[in-house]
């Protein structure tokens, strides 16, 4: 019988505290526990690896292929079905819907009105947003075209913006001159400015970005629980973090790499299993904690994100033979011959392939029968019984 | 320039631009509907995009419509009497412009009614009948309009599986697969359209006496329950012919193959039993019985290789056995045997086998609504529920299969086809023009209950069964899924010859694949050795010699009863046991260039 984990221990004597037990009664619960506790222990040379990869690919067939889209809505739309679990199970570098969750401090927005505010303002502005450029090459000018609507739809004052639309062009590029007009700005090139470097000169400017935090394409505020909190298209965590009226405790992006940035790779794993079983619960699959934490740890346990592909985990197996079973037999071969690597035949595929019993379930154990002692043995047990 | 004007197309390529579309649009249908223009071509004018597209070409699925004019039918009670008089064929109404054909394209500029109550002077046109909306063979369907929509195409989907009758001239082809139901039926409940195209004259389904009940778990998921003695009465029984042929090829050393009696000579003699069925020109008599794998055509052929004259000049002539044999699991009579010659002068020889097919567990049966199952159980008639007046059903449907499916029809066709054989009669069950009432009817003037229900009881302990149950004669279709030429098994058999690994497929006596995702599941089960079992023992294990100094695999020298290590000169040699798939994985190591050590370990 194994003993309870400390942290189980801790539990059971603040309950008993809390409910005042014995301590015969407290013993008695102790046992209980770690009865249970033991009955619940994976038994040695389980290939509990085999099993979360069963326990997670089964219900995976059942996953929608496509991304749902809800036409009309303002929901940010993320990825959902397989798609998305094959994503983070391969640890790509960008997600194709990422989206964050920013939880705002108590009370920071009086309004309504104040908070819509703070949310547009988040919107990755650029020049091209809110306007267009329209060429005239025969005078080498070329007007900046405000677009009204877009103005109002973003909340944005007119004269702030084409300010810093002047400011930030007349920084980046030197050889024009320019006039100011009511709604949009006109610039005029030298004379001999060839062509190509106005256009050229136009399609830096599109990027130039004026308001927001980069990345996010849209906000929408939802509410969660009776409090206000704003969803988005697009992920940028650690700039929003450094915004003062965002609760950084709490504000999430679904964006694992970016969190592994951020916070680590603690964070990164814990995500990991919460991404997973988010998509999985959303299509209405329930997989045991137990098969996404054994995932999540493979995944990250040498401090980098990676996923299961053959330039990730399944690449890194110290089995040549493991790895040539995957992709790229051939490559795996050769590279294993030219390093002169040796097979240990420890793991399952291995032994499979050369045809040798498993070294997992039954043929784990190594149990050899010495029949002098088995004699005494049952003599033993037959004292035993007797008495 | 002409970017207000609407673009034209015929079949698909810009031809020109025109300022007034509908116009042209009209033109056309006008001269179409004088007969000016071919009654096939259409015209489409599509206004969000401002294009006109006329087809003059194949593959487009056109159909039928009456022409409306100021929200009349052209079609006049006058011409409709003299169609009913055979005055007036259907091409005149064509050429009259009373009925024309539109295509998919047409359609989306059409507004049409489907009966003449709903006409407004907004339509164009008139449908000809409701069935006109279904296909030929869905419309053969009765009561297809109560039915779901996947459920009805899968009911027609099924018309080409079923076992008929498949020509007038079957006993006299040769084709290489062939089924011919016994004894078909009329279907009790037919549709117009079924007598429009003379179905009803080569059926090829039966009447049979359906009841909706569960049968000692028998006929769940789907099984269908048949009493023994419907099938001793022939249901659902049919012949299954397939023909064997082969042909006397010349060959450039300027013999040829040919058709005789195998003897002794020839290589690869089966034995005399083996031919005991062969006429004197080595095809076998009509009507004898072939076995498994008999022998049908005995042939020789030529040897692969010109024999080296001998010293004493004479050709010793060393011919191998070519016969075509019958199928493994199919045994059979010979029922023709057809005899020829192609273009080139090549003797051909044809041998057609029946078998015949008496319905058992495994075979595959449908009615007309999709609701398909395989025979579960065939019960003796003396166990089967009967009812009151003694009447035992053919078949038992489980009645899972009716709320999730709705098949409908497939219930009122079973209350219509109760009031048939009540009236003896047969109803009309075209779909939109059903006489629901007069069914009813017939089924209370004769004594039974409207909903269909009888009372049962038990067959084998005469208890009457509490709820009465729903029965009554539907049309259903033998399938030409034979559990006889799907079966298959294997313990112990050929093998691959380059993996040494079981064969796969049935006709090479192959067992079903114990793939990856089988093996995984003993992994995870923790079963290893019953893996080792499955994937070494009973596939390609091999004892194997190997050098335990250099660790590459030894020579096994058989005759001289010696093993040696074609490097180590003095090399240690073992024994191990591996799968023969590894060693080729060693060989093909070598063959790249990589040097695969052993090493070699006691087992325990």
């Amino acid at each position: 019988m194994r003993e309870l984990p400390k942290n189980i221990l801790e539990r059971i004597e603040n309950y008993s505290n809390k409910k005042s037990f014995s301590d015969a009664k407290k013993k008695r619960l102790i046992d209980i526990v770690t009865k249970r506790y033991n009955e619940s222990l994976v038994t040695p040379g389980d290939a509990i690896g085999l099993i979360a990869a069963q326990s997670i690919g089964e219900p995976g067939t059942q996953l929608t292929l496509r991304t749902k889209h809800y036409a009309g809505s303002l929901e940010v739309s993320v990825g959902q079905g397989i798609q998305r679990v094959i994503e983070i199970v391969d640890g790509r570098l960008s997600s194709k819907y990422p989206s964050m969750k920013i939880y705002l401090k108590k009370d920071v927005f009086a309004t309504e009105k104040k908070l819509n505010k703070f949310a547009k303002s988040l919107i990755d502005i650029k020049v091209s947003t809110i306007g267009d450029f329209q060429e005239d090459f025969e005078n080498r000018t070329v007007s900046f075209i405000l677009n009204h609507d877009k103005l109002d739809e973003l909340d944005l004052d007119k004269e702030e913006t084409m300010t810093l639309i002047y400011d930030k062009i007349n920084d980046t590029y030197v050889s024009k001159r320019f006039t100011p007009n009511k709604n949009g700005i006109n610039f005029t090139f030298d004379k001999t400015t060839p062509l190509f470097n106005i256009r050229k000169a136009l399609l830096k400017w599109n990027k130039i970005p004026l308001f927001g935090v980069k990345n996010l394409e849209l906000t929408v505020i939802t509410e969660e629980a009776g409090e206000k909190v704003i969803s988005t298209k697009g992920s940028n965590l650690s700039e929003v973090l450094k915004i003062p009226e965002v609760d950084t405790d709490r504000t999430y992006t679904n964006d694992i790499l970016e969190i592994n940035k951020v916070f680590g790779i603690e964070a990164a794993r814990a995500s990991i299993i919460k991404e997973l079983k988010f998509t999985f619960e959303s299509n209405g699959i329930e997989i045991n904690q137990r098969h996404l934490s054994i995932l999540a740890d493979l995944m990250c346990f040498n401090g980098k994100v990676k996923g299961v592909v053959r330039t990730g985990i399944t690449g890194e197996k110290t089995s040549p033979f493991a790895r040539a079973s995957f992709e790229e037999t051939v490559k795996h071969i050769l590279s294993a011959a030219f390093d002169g690597e040796r097979e240990n035949f420890k793991g399952i595929i291995e032994n499979l392939i050369v045809g040798q019993p498993i070294l997992a379930g039954t043929g784990r154990v190594k149990l050899t029968l010495d029949p002098k002692n088995l004699k005494k043995m049952i003599k033993k047990q037959e004292g035993l019984e007797e008495n | 320039m002409s970017i207000n004007k609407s673009k034209v197309y015929i079949n698909g390529s810009l031809v020109g631009f025109h300022n007034n579309p509908s116009k042209l649009k009209q033109d056309v249908l006008k001269k179409r509907r004088k007969g000016e223009v071919d009654d096939q071509v259409n015209v489409a004018f599509n206004q969000e995009t401002n294009e006109v597209y006329i087809s003059t070409d194949s593959g487009r699925v056109q159909r039928p419509l009456i022409i409306l004019e100021n929200g009349k039918s052209k079609l006049t009670a006058d011409i409709l009497k003299d169609v009913k008089e055979e005055k007036i064929t259907w091409d005149d109404l064509i050429k009259d412009g009373i009925i024309e054909y539109l295509d998919s394209e047409e359609e989306e500029n059409a507004l049409v009614a489907l009966n003449e109550k709903e006409i407004t002077p907004d339509h164009t046109h008139l449908e000809i009948s409701g069935t006109a909306i279904f296909s030929v063979i869905s419309s053969m369907i009765p009561f297809i309009n109560h039915n779901m929509a996947g459920k009805a195409i899968h009911g027609a989907k099924v018309f080409k599986q079923g076992v008929g009758i498949p020509s007038a001239n079957y006993r006299n082809r040769f084709d290489t697969e062939m089924h011919v139901l016994y004894y078909p039926q009329r279907t009790l409940v037919t549709t117009r359209t079924e007598q429009l195209i003379q179905a009803h004259r080569r059926p090829m389904s039966q009447n049979a006496v359906v009841a909706i009940m569960p049968f000692k778990g028998f006929n769940m998921t789907d099984a269908i329950i048949i009493n023994k003695g419907s099938v001793e009465r022939a249901v659902g029984r049919s012949s299954y012919y397939r023909t064997y042929s082969a042909q006397e090829n010349r060959y450039p050393s300027g013999q040829s193959d040919e058709f005789i009696v195998p003897d002794e000579k020839i290589v690869g003699f089966r034995g005399e039993d083996f031919y005991k069925n062969l006429g004197m020109d080595g095809i076998t008599n009509v009507e004898s019985f072939v076995e498994e794998g008999g022998v049908v055509i005995g042939m020789s052929s030529p040897p692969r290789f010109v024999e080296e004259i001998s010293e004493y000049g004479v050709v010793s002539e060393e011919r191998r056995e070519a016969s075509v044999t019958a199928r493994k699991h199919l045994k059979g009579y010979v029922d023709k045997v057809m005899l020829s010659q192609n273009i080139g002068g090549t003797k051909i020889c044809k041998v057609k086998i029946r078998t015949e097919l008496i319905p058992q567990t495994g075979d595959k049966f449908c009615s007309n609504h999709g609701q398909k199952g395989v025979i579960g159980a065939v019960i003796n008639e003396e166990d089967m529920p009967f009812t009151s007046s003694g009447m035992k059903p053919d078949f038992l449907l489980n009645p899972h299969s009716i709320p999730s499916r709705m098949t409908v029809g497939h219930l009122l066709e079973t209350i219509a086809g109760k009031a048939a054989s009540l009236k003896a009669e047969i109803i009309d069950g075209t779909p939109f023009y059903i006489d629901k009432e007069n069914i009813l009817e017939t089924l209370k003037e004769f004594g039974f209950r409207e909903d269909g229900k009888e009372t049962f009881y038990d067959g084998a302990t005469g208890e009457k069964i509490e709820m009465p149950i729903f029965v009554g004669p539907v049309s259903f279709k033998r399938l030409y899924h034979v559990v006889t030429n799907k079966i298959q098994s294997r313990d112990t058999g050929s093998i691959q010859l380059l993996t040494r690994q079981p064969t796969e497929g049935k006709e090479k006596g192959g067992g079903l694949r114990f793939g990856e995702m089988e093996g995984d599941a003993l992994i995870a089960h923790g079963s290893a050795m019953l893996l080792h079992e499955k994937l070494i023992d009973s596939a390609d294990e091999l004892e194997i010699y190997v050098c335990s100094d250099c660790g590459m695999v030894a020579i096994d020298d058989k005759i001289r009863n010696r093993k040696y290590c074609p490097t180590c000169p003095n090399g240690n040699i073992e024994k191990i046991k591996i799968s023969y798939g590894f060693k080729l994985l060693l060989d093909e190591l070598k063959a790249l260039g990589v040097y695969p050590k052993l090493e070699i370990g006691d087992k325990i």
